[in-house]
């Protein structure tokens, strides 16, 4: 059965449907796979081309921030950890099976990792949540690091 | 023909506009669609992205296409709509700072790339700094055009190049 989109659907929607997400997916940076709310899943595009996908819960979107788990796109399961992204430094701090049990990543701008560090807020300001573009900026922050000089291609499958 | 989708950056536009248009359409056309001041007042210049050089308002779109537009992997035409011609850009680095003048639709990773070669950093260093603007901590998307970063007529800005932190604790 197919009703209205929710407030919140509603309002992922047109954050998809902006320039700024339309914009980076003309790119090829991100793409939309599938929406079955409150989860979207997307992949995003890495420097070496691989295609990392990741499942969003945008419970209360946008006012409450998403959280993101790797996700596998195909088989529509939780990305195996040996699959996760890897790096020297910011990468593996970011994509961290061991973190939360591999459901979320450790990013300021994602929900659960922003639970008992306040202080990211003054220290990572530009990674913090923004209600005003949510996904976008969320899709913006991963795209960033899958392509820094800190990425080296996933771990062997 | 199929119709072509453009995104369009400049003064006067929240957001990045996307407009579908048809390859005959005129730029000025494509501007009176979305509303834009630019379509009637001929001080509103007009850019493809990273271009150095305004183009005619009468250009049709399909001319600014690199390749057939029957051909589907062309990249999107992108515009900038903008007063100014140039935009004085100053970047500083370790206090050290780095002066430039960019075309308004020139985007904010091609003016990272010129910084991090000016200031000598390694392709692997380059690859771990962005840009944010002086005074804020406001760090523009790589695919933001440096004309709609300017403010109240003064075609200038000003940006820190800094490191991307680890995020840890």
């Amino acid at each position: 059965m197919t009703g209205q989109p929710t407030p919140e659907e509603a309002v992922f929607h047109a954050h998809i449907a902006g320039g700024r997400y339309r914009s980076g997916a003309a790119s090829g940076r991100w793409r939309l796979v599938s929406v079955t709310w409150p989860y979207a899943v997307c992949t995003v595009k890495a420097s070496d081309g691989l295609d990392y996908g990741f499942r969003f819960n945008c419970t209360d979107y946008p006012r409450t921030p998403a959280t993101a788990q790797p996700w596998d796109v195909e088989r529509n399961i939780p990305l195996p950890a040996d699959l996760w992204p890897r790096g020297r430094s910011r990468i593996p701090l970011a994509f961290n099976p061991s973190w939360k049990g591999g459901a979320c990543l450790y990013l300021p701008c994602d929900r659960l990792s922003i639970e008992g560090h306040e202080g990211w807020r003054q220290q990572h300001p530009s990674l913090i949540w923004d209600p005003a573009i949510g996904i976008v900026h969320y899709l913006r922050v991963i795209s960033d690091l899958l392509n820094s000089g800190d990425y080296e291609s996933r771990h062997a499958a | 023909m199929k119709p072509l989708e453009l995104f369009i950056q400049g003064h006067g536009i929240t957001d990045i506009a996307v407009v579908a248009a048809e390859p005959g359409e005129t730029v000025i056309q494509i501007l009176a669609k979305i509303g834009h001041q630019g379509h009637s007042d001929d001080q509103v210049l007009i850019f493809v992205e990273d271009f150095p050089t305004p183009i005619g308002r009468e250009v049709v779109i399909e001319e600014l296409l690199p390749i057939s537009i029957e051909d589907c992997d062309h990249p999107p035409l992108r515009l900038h709509v903008s007063r100014c011609h140039k935009v004085a850009v100053t970047v500083r680095y370790n206090g050290q700072p780095m002066e430039r003048h960019f075309p308004p639709g020139a985007t904010i990773e091609r003016i990272r790339r010129w910084s991090c070669r000016s200031f000598g950093l390694t392709p692997r260093d380059a690859a771990e700094h962005v840009l944010q603007i002086q005074g804020t901590n406001v760090r523009p998307d790589l695919d933001v055009h440096v004309g709609t970063l300017t403010k109240d007529g003064h075609c200038a800005v000003a940006f820190d190049l800094v490191p991307c932190k680890r995020v840890e604790g």
